[in-house]
């Protein structure tokens, strides 16, 4: 268990969407924290709002037709939300940064990728042209991109996958910053070049005791490479825990679902059983709990009201009325 | 570079080939003795005749008038018109009353056209936006011909702020109305384009990336959105210049400039074979020079063509 | 002509891969007003070009030459053209031939173009290669420039024979977006099942490939036939498009150059001939928008 400096503490995070339908709520009172030296995961399938959280607390978000409703999101006791525009590009880019999925269309294609990661020491330390080329070309050799200096000139397209999501790595890493945001860095890619990324963030964050939020609907990934868990499912955060605990004993029936969808040796000639039905709309999302119509233990209270997240055990929270301790679990 | 330039060029002679024989076909293969036509009812002498069906090689046969005519042109003995004014001598009359005109228009339509784009684009949705996005419409749907008279008439015969026609007044004067007029049905393209250009580009995950990275707006605009945005313009530009030389034909006759459309219309009044092939010629030159030179533009912005 | 087809090509990317559904699009369409009321007129041109006893009941080439270029007086709204025939009826019969024009160039050319790109995107090798090349050399000379060579030689040219030749000139352009398309959808998941359970070639290309392919061609045509309407005036007043005794926009137009001091010579062609095209483009503009996955959102 980790015991670092809290470094950025998000807090009741709301975020709705402007349709022409009319708005949606696509993350609904989302509070997590990541200390320094702790690899955060939030899991949940897509649409479920994680993505969404991260990118409205770092002002990315287009917005509108995206709104925040509510909600803080603090780095070292500052919030990011309140904060001026001006004020908050200072932090984002320089102590929290952030590697996307597709590394192809994250990276402009007409820019080599040496002057893309250069443009953080131009912007952030003002550095001039060639010492942040140099730098650049030394950042690219930690991500562990051979012949570095030459490359540094390259274009995107003209690497692979695996080495474009370097590049990534290498331009999110140049101001060697406090908390990394990884928004889902290992989905595009072959299941060995993916571990090798996993590894990569995983050395990089232990020599700089840096706070990693790890993005990803791959419970395989959690399991790997996360300290902590936060489950979200249709924008309500539905379970939080250690990883251990949560994998080991999950206690929200979500939760539980994902991991019973696991295949496993044990399993093997047994058909997979699956979570029923298929995550709702956003624009449709069942009153109450928003996964009462696919759990096998509601009840009729479960549409009643949307089930607050309750701590059910020592470092442990989950949104279930139905087990509001552990011990609830086995009754039911 | 070189070898690229090389490779261009190698492909574009058979298609020139096959071009320029098959307007030479359309011209010459024609039912219809143009000398005849030319000279009306009055009765020529059978010597005059006779020299000028040689001049012109009227009697070999189509291959061979093909080939003569095109050793003509390109070994610069371009001849004269059937009514004996030297070719030579009228384009480097006419060459720089189209060039005046089409630098003009493009310039014209090009400035507006990137300016007003870039404003829509990066305020999107803004009143400037909405009022471009349905003035463009309109002044894409208004035909090219309408324009042209509407704009002679009010400015030039009720306003008399320009001259109506011909290159009296010298340049720019004379060619301000044909070249606005022109550059007006060409603006509100490029403008569009643009818009809709940077828009999309805006749109792309690498401006999200470059915020994460806390760059200013503005760096993201000029620095990322701009160069990726501008790589359609760039084609558009290169389409644009290439049919300048068709916008001329129609513009010239309208407002009577003595440039080279103007020639390429009375040629084929008169049924001058020669001309008309010696024009498409020039038409097509033009035509893969400027798309070697947008290919080399775009080259130098994006890396992504630059090995192809 | 070809700028205007550039940019739309450029707007119509995104409809790449779009499957139509005819009555979602009729109904979003139907909710425009604009398009409502450019319907309404440009079928208004249509009967006008086919019926257009049904405006007038003047016989266009009753000419009084005493009433030369007179101005409107009861019966004749639209005043007398140089030879003393009303105006309104020769406006009115001049329709024929822009409505034609446009609406066949551009169906044909959809289909034209729609077929060879269809080919030149799924067989790649020599029925590209053939496709392909011909639309290089077509392409090699500016369109108007083209059009007045070849129009120029024909003799005895009649609207079929114009719009034959714009044809021509125009399948080019649509081939290389649908192509493009076709080339972009060919590889697909469900081109490649369909292929796998041993469907013939034209049962793909009909029942999958061309369905979804055929949208930003749609659209581009769509756009593109405002453009049309005023071609044929522009060949007809440059002399390589009908000839008289037709009566045409374009021949209005001509004759209007050349006397500047009546305007209303001018006027009227020139206010029908803008009011179609500006009703085709907000047509096809309507018709972009409501393709736009961007938008139906």
């Amino acid at each position: 268990m980790t015991t670092g400096e809290v470094l950025l503490k998000v807090d009741n995070l709301s975020v709705e969407f402007d349709t022409p339908h009319g708005s949606v709520r696509a993350v609904d009172g989302v509070s997590w924290q990541v200390r320094a030296g702790e690899t955060l995961a939030i899991l949940g399938e897509s649409g479920s709002g994680k993505s969404v959280s991260t990118q409205a607390l770092t002002g990315i978000l287009e917005m509108p037709p995206g709104r925040i409703v509510s909600g803080s999101a603090e780095y070292r006791g500052v919030d990011l939300i309140a904060m001026p525009v001006k004020e908050r590009r200072k932090i984002v880019g320089d102590r929290i940064t952030m590697v996307f999925q597709d590394s192809l269309s994250a990276l402009n294609p007409v820019q080599s990728v040496g002057t893309q990661i250069a443009e953080c020491y131009r912007v952030h330390r003002g550095l001039s042209k060639q010492d942040a080329m140099k730098r650049a070309a030394e950042m690219l050799d930690q991500v562990r991109i051979p012949a570095a200096a030459k490359r540094v000139r390259d274009y995107p397209h003209e690497f692979s996958g695996g080495m474009r999501q370097r590049v990534m790595l290498a331009m999110a890493l140049a101001l060697d910053p406090d908390v990394l945001i990884a928004d889902e860095p290992t989905t595009a890619l072959d299941v060995t070049v993916q571990a090798q990324i996993l590894e990569l963030i995983e050395e990089l964050q232990a020599e700089r005791d840096m706070g990693v939020v790890l993005i990803t609907h791959d419970l395989g990934v959690v399991a790997d490479v996360a300290d902590n868990v936060v489950v979200m499912y249709a924008g309500h955060v539905v379970e939080r825990a250690a990883t251990a605990e949560a994998l080991d004993y999950p206690v929200h029936p979500y939760t539980e679902g994902l991991l019973g969808s696991m295949p496993s040796a044990e399993l093997k000639g047994q058909e997979l059983p699956t979570i029923p039905g298929t995550p709702p709309s956003l624009r449709a999302i069942p009153s109450g709990c928003a996964f009462r119509t696919r759990c096998p233990h509601a009840i009729d209270d479960c549409a009643l009201e949307v089930p607050k997240l309750l701590t059910v055990a020592p470092g442990r929270d989950a949104a279930c009325i139905r087990r509001t301790t552990i011990s609830a679990k086995e009754a039911v | 570079m070189t070898r690229f330039v090389l490779r261009r060029v190698l492909a574009a002679i058979p298609i020139g080939l096959i071009v320029t024989l098959g307007v030479f076909a359309l011209v010459f293969a024609m039912p219809g003795d143009p000398l005849r036509e030319l000279a009306g009812d009055k009765p020529i002498p059978a010597a005059v005749l006779a020299a000028k069906r040689a001049q012109f090689h009227l009697d070999d046969p189509f291959i061979v008038q093909y080939l003569l005519s095109m050793k003509d042109i390109l070994t610069g003995h371009f001849g004269s018109t059937f009514a004996g004014a030297d070719i030579a001598d009228q384009l480097r009359l006419r060459i720089p009353v189209t060039l005046k005109l089409a630098t003009l228009s493009l310039a014209l339509q090009w400035i507006a056209g990137l300016l007003f784009g870039l404003y829509a684009g990066f305020r999107r949705n803004g009143v400037i936006d909405r009022m471009l996005l349905l003035s463009t419409l309109v002044v894409l749907a208004v035909p090219g011909l309408v324009l042209y008279f509407a704009g002679q008439y009010v400015f030039g015969v009720q306003l008399k702020w320009l001259p109506v026609s011909g290159v009296a007044d010298g340049y720019p004067i004379s060619y301000l109305l044909p070249a606005v007029c022109i550059a007006i049905t060409g603006f509100a393209g490029m403008a569009r384009l643009t818009r809709t250009s940077i828009v999309d580009t805006a749109n792309a995950d690498f401006v999200k990336t470059g915020r994460a990275k806390g760059l200013g707006e503005q760096r993201i605009l000029w620095r990322h959105v701009l160069p990726n945005a501008l790589l359609p313009v760039v084609t558009l530009m290169g389409i644009d210049f290439a049919g300048i030389f068709a916008g001329a034909v129609l513009a010239e006759s309208i407002f009577n400039l003595p440039g080279l459309g103007q020639f390429m219309f009375q040629a084929i009044k008169l049924k001058e074979g020669g001309v008309v092939v010696l024009l498409s010629t020039l038409a097509f030159l033009m035509f893969i020079l400027i798309n070697l030179l947008v290919d080399i533009v775009y080259g130098a912005i994006d890396p992504r063509v630059r090995n192809v | 002509m070809s700028e205007t087809q550039q940019v739309f090509e450029t707007e119509t990317q995104d409809l790449e891969g779009r499957t139509l559904s005819n009555r979602e699009l009729l109904r979003a369409l139907l909710r425009k007003p604009q398009f409502v009321v450019c319907v309404l007129l440009v079928l208004t041109f249509f009967v006008m070009a086919a019926f257009p006893r049904i405006f007038t009941s003047v016989d266009p080439r009753f000419c009084e030459l005493g009433k030369s270029q007179h101005g409107r007086e009861p019966g004749h709204p639209f005043g007398f053209d140089i030879q003393g025939c009303d105006y309104f009826a020769n406006v009115i019969y001049g329709a024929r031939p822009s409505v034609l024009v446009s609406v066949v160039a551009s169906v044909g050319g959809f289909v034209v173009a729609g077929i060879l790109g269809l080919l030149a995107g799924y067989f790649p090798g020599a029925v590209d290669t053939v496709i392909s090349r011909t639309a290089d050399v077509l392409f090699a000379l500016p369109g108007l420039i083209a059009l007045i060579v070849i129009l120029n030689s024909v003799p005895n040219r009649s609207i079929w024979i114009i719009v034959a030749v714009i044809l021509l000139t125009w399948w080019p352009q649509g081939m290389r977006v649908m192509r493009s398309t076709v080339f972009s959808v060919r590889n697909r998941e469900y081109v490649l099942a369909a292929r796998s359970i041993g469907v013939p070639p034209w049962r793909i290309l009909r029942k999958h490939v061309f369905p979804n392919a055929m949208a930003p061609l749609l659209a581009m045509t769509t756009l593109g036939v405002g453009g049309l309407v005023g071609l044929e005036a522009v060949l007809t007043f440059l002399g390589v498009g009908l000839q008289p005794p037709s009566i045409s926009w374009g021949s209005q137009f001509g004759v209007a150059a050349s006397y500047r001091d009546t305007p209303h010579l001018f006027l009227w062609p020139a206010l029908f001939i803008s009011t179609m095209t500006i009703s085709f483009m907000i047509i096809g503009d309507s018709i972009r928008d409501a393709l736009d996955p961007k938008l139906l959102r």
